[in-house]
């Protein structure tokens, strides 16, 4: 497989702590979690999208930072101009579109940031230091490595469908589905099995304690980051509350 | 094929592969649902068919007890940092015990309890309604000064209620073992054809 | 010392890959390869000492297998781990971590050792092993050959005695391959044991202490190693092995000094007598980091050669030749295949036949490549169907002439992934005879094949191109250059340059 190669670092500069990573993202979900439209908890929920962009862009992905930002500005003012001007079904249209930018884009860029900076060793050490069962972390962190693993096998059969002409599975969404479906879960499989393979030969599963060598702790921006995302969260809360949202 | 009992690091791989599968695919089918109301109350049916190929495949590839249950814990964390709250999460997890106990009470093997078992692991999708359900209120609220289309949220909100509920939670069971049923087809036709099962 | 004694194994449900009657005696620090034919049973026979089975893979197995005296049956996995290291086939799917690092120190963090202990092991294995450019990196950004490396690297880590190697080189280039064997070579140095089962034999002739070869689950000869460096071409072809001893110009052609910069020259063989019997390919430029403008990336045009991957202004191929495609991992050959196909949307080159022009989605009216994974593209639940599905109309009395001239025709009924890699490939070309496809496109075919199946595909590479299609084929295999290729292209930096 030739890809292009670039040098990646996995570990950006602001190296957090993995668990406060996991809090921010909890944070994070509690905000996404409650819709507002105006006022200042719209302002705080900008805000805080606008924290994982930051610290994606301190990893070096500038790009990425800049295109969310845009496609951020651009559904927001999507967003208020369908609401003056367009009726219909187009509009609704639009407003969904906006919405999933909305809604979902940060959640994504948020999960996104999370698990491509943490390398797996760390996210095991984390799980073991909250106490998590040694399986679920297992599983959690195959499914970490998978999901890289899932597309790029997902581009090989999307490429071969191509070749062939049948992304649209001849106008049948049942063969759309399987199509892709059925490649996918062969290579999975194999994968599964060769990967477990590897694994068990490397001594997974051995009953001892596992070691992280890694070193995971809470430093100084881990504080500050957390404290920040804390205080807006409850200030998010409160301003929600107030215009009567129910919170779960 | 498995002689123990326990799961073991051989099995929480495939579990982590398998439910990076089911998330996956039920994400595409969650952003297809931001297109209109309907496909958002079609999530009920359709997430449990399109999964259950890739599902029914999983039950063959395990059979072990816990498998289920772990998926479900993986599944109600992920739904949770999607935004779905709190509120589904002991239905997600419940949902996996208790597939958990109808497929092992079949030894994992017997294909009505597998069926059945499906049927009942597909009622996590139900989950992801409770939030829409319970603040039906301030959610409906939102999205009308949110400046949505208010005959648009009348479809939703109709389709979507306290009372219409269980009937989402049926159809997510019903679709589960239509979902089953497709998936022992498909895994039938390609799977056990191919000799991998 | 590894002793395996009247073994018999069968796998849980399957007839084939079981072992008859094994005796072998591996003493201490004893380097040994396991050849003979795909199915032959030495991936079996190094699962035996590995643990695998019967822990991981269930069977029938009877007779005993002891490493120092201890049966490995007796012994969980995980203590296994220190005592057997394993470097798999597969580059993509044996490593559980996302960067190098954590990879590296994986064995060791399972079985809990003291974290001083696991950084000092890291930090022998990477300066022995040599991995230190390969440090901090995500593992989805290095090619095949970086991956194995750092699977060596991992597996030296648990300071193994014995370490068993399963076809490492299948997807390898020829620099990687030159790695390995000098990995392996100081693992010998260590006083390591060594068993290696592989289809490529020239990289291993002075390494190994013994060669062991299997038919049918069977041990039937062995050699020493002076024995087996000077097996004649007739004894070779007599047990279908690849060669030993592989030719002086091939070294040059695959080794270091291929494609120095200075000897690039454009590739434009007499462009005045383009007759009817050429395919021409014009403006071949293409980039994965095309300039950003934020949203839009700009369409690369032949003035943005220097930063291009493929850039190949001119190329003309006489039509029924199988051009093979020559180079390392990283220079472009399986972008310019997948350019070629049309599956790079921004890749801006065409190609010219029998006066019609083709161009991005087009190409892949006229191109189809078949894949280095052929499972990626096997669709349907039956081999019949797969080709049905490739023809616009389906026509089922064409698609079982082209199984029949494929020697499928037997299988038609049959699931495509239950048949052998040879077989599929076959499936995967048969789909592509169906689409009408005019130029054929291969990448690495015969990478992990043994010499029959590697015959096999020559032959039917030869074969495509006498019923008039035009065959590119990639490879690191100098055998099939030499048994099917009319031509040679090496690329270089995305460079092509042919080679007489």
């Amino acid at each position: 497989m030739e890809t292009s190669r670039k040098e990646k670092k996995t570990n950006g500069w602001i190296h957090l702590d993995p668990r406060t990573k996991l809090l921010i993202l909890v944070l994070f979900s509690v905000v996404v979690m409650i819709d507002v439209v105006d006022g200042p908890a719209l302002i705080i929920r900008i805000i805080m999208t606008f924290i994982p962009v930051f610290l994606v862009c301190l990893e070096g992905k500038i790009h990425i930072g800049a295109r969310f930002t845009v496609l951020y500005i651009l559904g927001m003012w999507l967003q208020s101009y369908t609401q003056k001007h367009i009726d219909g079904v187009v509009g609704m249209f639009l407003l969904f579109l906006c919405y999933m930018i909305m809604q979902f884009a940060p959640t994504i860029i948020m999960v996104w940031y999370c698990i491509s900076t943490t390398r797996i060793s760390e996210f095991m050490a984390a799980m073991n230091r909250l106490h998590t069962p040694q399986g679920l972390a297992i599983s959690i962190a195959v499914m970490m490595r998978f999901f890289p693993t899932l597309g790029e096998e997902y581009r090989y059969v999307r490429d071969a469908m191509r070749m062939r002409g049948i992304q649209f599975g001849g106008g049948k969404v049942s063969r759309m589905i399987t199509y892709r479906m059925i490649p996918l879960l062969f290579s999975t499989i194999s994968i599964g099995d060769e990967l477990s393979a590897a694994a068990v030969t490397r001594g997974l599963g051995a009953p001892t304690r596992r070691t992280n060598v890694c070193e995971i702790g809470f430093h100084k921006k881990d504080f500050v980051i957390a404290i920040v995302m804390f205080v807006l969260t409850i200030f998010y809360v409160y301003f929600s509350l107030q215009k009567g949202n129910v919170i779960l | 094929m498995n002689e123990k009992k326990k799961l073991q690091a051989r099995d929480f791989i495939t579990i982590g592969i398998f439910t990076a599968i089911l998330w996956i695919v039920q994400l595409v089918i969650m952003y297809m649902g931001y297109l209109s109301p309907f496909i958002v109350a079609g999530y009920a049916v359709m997430i449990p068919i399109v999964t259950g190929i890739p599902m029914m495949l999983y039950y063959a590839r395990i059979e072990k007890f816990g498998m289920l249950t772990i998926t479900s814990v993986i599944v109600a964390i992920l739904l949770f940092i999607f935004g779905m709250g709190l509120a589904g999460t002991p239905i997600t997890i419940g949902a996996g015990i208790g597939a958990d106990l109808i497929a092992r009470s079949g030894k994992y093997k017997s294909k009505v309890k597998t069926v059945l078992s499906y049927g009942f692991f597909s009622l996590w999708v139900s989950a992801s309604y409770l939030p829409l359900v319970i603040t039906a209120d301030a959610y409906k609220e939102s999205l009308l000064e949110g400046g949505y289309d208010a005959s648009f949220i009348d479809t939703l909100f109709r389709i979507v209620t306290t009372k219409t509920y269980p009937i989402i939670i049926i159809c997510c069971f019903v679709s589960g073992i239509i979902g089953a049923f497709i998936g022992k087809a498909v895994a039938k036709k390609n799977f056990e054809k191919a000799g991998i099962v | 010392m590894i002793e395996i004694r009247d073994v018999n194994f069968h796998y849980a449900g399957l007839k084939q890959n079981g072992l008859y009657n094994i005796n072998l005696t591996i003493p201490d620090g004893e380097c040994i390869l396991l050849c003979g034919a795909s199915g032959c049973g030495k991936t079996t026979l190094t699962r035996l000492i590995n643990g695998l089975i019967p822990h991981f893979f269930k069977g029938k197995l009877s007779g005993s297998v002891m490493v120092n005296s201890r049966a490995i049956g007796e012994q969980e996995l995980y203590d296994l781990a220190q005592l057997v290291g394993s470097v798999f086939q597969n580059p993509r799917s044996q490593f559980f971590s996302v960067d190098t690092d954590g990879e590296v120190v994986f064995g060791p963090e399972n079985i809990g050792l003291s974290t001083q202990e696991i950084l000092k092991r890291k930090e022998s294995v990477v300066t022995e092993l040599k991995l230190s450019e390969l440090m901090k990196r995500s593992l989805f950004d290095l090619s095949g050959g970086e991956k194995q490396k750092i699977a060596c690297g991992s597996v030296a880590a648990l300071l193994p005695e014995i370490i068993i190697l399963d076809e490492p080189s299948s997807n390898l280039d020829w620099d990687s391959i030159k790695d390995l064997h000098d990995i392996m070579k100081h693992w010998k140095s260590q006083g390591k044991t060594i068993i290696i089962s592989e289809h490529r034999l020239w990289y291993l002739k002075d390494i190994i202490d013994r060669a062991v070869y299997m038919e049918n689950g069977r041990i039937v000869k062995e050699w020493k190693q002076s024995e087996f460096e000077h097996l004649s071409e007739e004894e070779l072809a007599f047990y279908e092995l690849r060669p030993v001893n592989l030719e002086e110009h091939y070294i040059r052609e695959f080794g270091e000094n291929a494609g120095s910069e200075k000897e690039r020259t454009r590739l434009s063989p007499s462009t005045d007598n383009l007759s009817e019997e050429y395919v021409h390919l014009k403006d071949f430029f293409f980039t994965y980091t095309p300039k950003n403008y934020l949203f839009f990336k700009k369409k690369i045009t032949p003035a943005d050669e220097n930063i291009c991957t493929i850039r190949i202004p001119s190329l003309n191929v006489k039509k029924e030749e199988v051009i093979g495609i020559i180079g390392k991992n990283g220079s472009g050959k399986s972008t310019f295949l997948r350019c070629l196909c049309g599956l790079e949307k921004t890749c801006i080159g065409y190609v010219e036949t029998d006066g019609s022009s083709y161009k991005g989605k087009k190409l892949t009216k006229i191109c189809y490549m078949v894949m280095q994974d052929v499972n990626h593209q096997l669709f349907t639940d039956s081999v019949l169907s797969e080709v049905l599905l490739s023809m616009d109309k389906p026509d089922e009395k064409r698609a079982e002439e082209i199984l029949k001239s494929l020697d499928l025709l037997e299988y038609k009924d049959k699931h495509p992934m239950a048949l052998s890699g040879g077989q599929k490939q076959r499936v995967a070309i048969a789909s592509a005879l169906a689409a009408k496809a005019e130029i054929l496109l291969f990448d690495e075919p015969t990478s992990g094949l043994d010499y029959r199946h590697m015959k096999e595909v020559s032959q039917l590479l030869k074969g495509l191109a006498t019923d008039g299609r035009t065959i590119f084929v990639s490879t690191h295999d100098p055998e099939l250059l030499a048994g099917c290729c009319d031509r040679i292209i090496q690329i270089t930096n995305g460079r092509a340059r042919e080679i007489s």
